[in-house]
């Protein structure tokens, strides 16, 4: 028996056509065989691990001037597949290139007055050391003035971070980190905050 | 009766049955038609629904009133049914069950006290993005906003538009639509 050169397909030689029938047997199944890896690992594709976590209730109350991490705020899963649940921080399941976003609106509950403005930074967060309070590599921010915005200042973040590996102690994770330097009032951030991440490609060197 | 193969069910012959043409037929017809169902999935998986409008004209903007942005021209629009630049032209029709990221640019706002682009699944608001006042700037600003969200066949985006400052405003508007997930 010979075989073809890319998928390894058998096939008789020419003088061996001895048993017909269970040459094309062992042709049919290869060719099942491959054709059913082909299309269920283009299905994997078809459903990247992604995430999307909301808020429900009203986060009151954020300290001035320290990166303040919420862990509880986005405690509502609307759709997870792939990662490992949490309510304020997202561990990707494997290396890969995945892009992430933020949209929350912060409110403030004092009064605006003009040359004080106030604003919030907002950070998405990769650890890279062995602490996951501290060790860790910003990636993107949104920062604004709020005065003169009604209804709250909505922030909004987006970006793609390389994963080349998942260490296990501490993993990788997407945390959300939020800053504000309003000495005359308090910040909230209102229901309907969004955290969420898709892998959109895997990482070939 | 012939043998068939486990996943897609191709007939062959077993070994005490006789290969003739009739063997090789059944077994190349089952074989085209498992390959293009394979090939179904790899155009499902290269060719995501997705969509790029704009609007060739200024849009008008009242202040202090959140405007629902129409898009009169698709740079790109798989399928076609995705926006329609005659009727909804501020829909952008899901054609597929999925995870869809969906980005909204506003450009051109006027010097302001502030600006909010927002992006609206069935009428209700899903994301915002805005900037406080850009009078401290020559010319006024841009502010796009970005989320990824769970949609259902026929559900709708949107996009939205808010400058509170004075008067009316005009601006340009673009908005992309991508499946980027199936469920």
């Amino acid at each position: 028996m010979k075989s073809t050169f890319n998928q390894g397909f058998s096939y008789p030689e020419p003088n061996d056509f001895g048993n017909g029938a269970l040459d094309l047997q062992l042709l049919a199944e290869q060719f099942d065989a491959k054709m059913f890896a082909i299309q269920q690992g283009m299905f994997t594709e078809l459903k990247p691990p992604s995430i999307i976590r909301t808020s429900s209730t009203l986060f009151s109350s954020i300290p001035i001037n320290v990166n303040y991490e919420i862990t509880s705020i986005f405690d509502t899963t609307t759709y997870i597949n792939g990662f490992v649940d949490g309510t304020g921080f997202m561990t990707p399941p494997g290396a890969g290139s995945y892009m992430y976003g933020v949209n929350a609106v912060v409110q403030c509950s004092g009064t605006i007055t003009a040359n004080t403005f106030r604003s919030l930074t907002l950070n998405v967060a990769i650890p890279t050391g062995a602490s996951l309070s501290s060790d860790y590599t910003k990636v993107t921010t949104d920062t604004a003035n709020e005065s003169g915005v009604s209804g709250g200042m909505a922030l909004n973040v987006v970006s793609v971070m390389d994963i080349p590996s998942i260490p296990t102690n501490p993993p990788s994770q997407i945390r959300v980190f939020f800053r504000h330097a309003n000495t005359g009032s308090t910040m909230n951030i209102a229901a309907g905050a969004i955290l969420w991440c898709t892998k959109i490609s895997n990482l070939v060197n | 009766m012939p043998g068939q193969t486990k996943n897609y069910g191709i007939p062959y012959p077993y070994i005490s049955e006789t290969v003739d043409a009739g063997s090789f037929q059944a077994m190349s017809n089952a074989m085209d038609g498992v390959f293009s169902q394979v090939d179904i999935t790899r155009q499902q998986l290269l060719h995501r629904p997705s969509v790029y409008a704009q609007n060739i004209q200024l849009e008008t903007l009242t202040s202090g009133t959140t405007a629902i942005l129409t898009f009169n021209n698709n740079l790109w629009s798989n399928p076609p049914s995705f926006h329609s630049t005659s009727t909804n032209t501020d829909r952008f029709v899901v054609p597929e069950a999925g995870l869809y990221l969906v980005t909204c640019n506003v450009v051109d706002y006027p010097l302001c006290t502030s600006t909010v682009t927002g992006i609206q699944l069935n009428n209700g608001t899903i994301a915002r993005h805005s900037e406080g006042p850009n009078n401290q700037l020559s010319i006024g600003g841009g502010v796009g906003v970005t989320t990824l969200s769970v949609a259902q066949v026929g559900d709708y985006f949107s996009g939205t538009a808010l400058f509170v400052g004075t008067g009316t405003t005009t601006v340009h508007v673009t908005m992309q639509v991508c499946k980027m997930s199936d469920f």
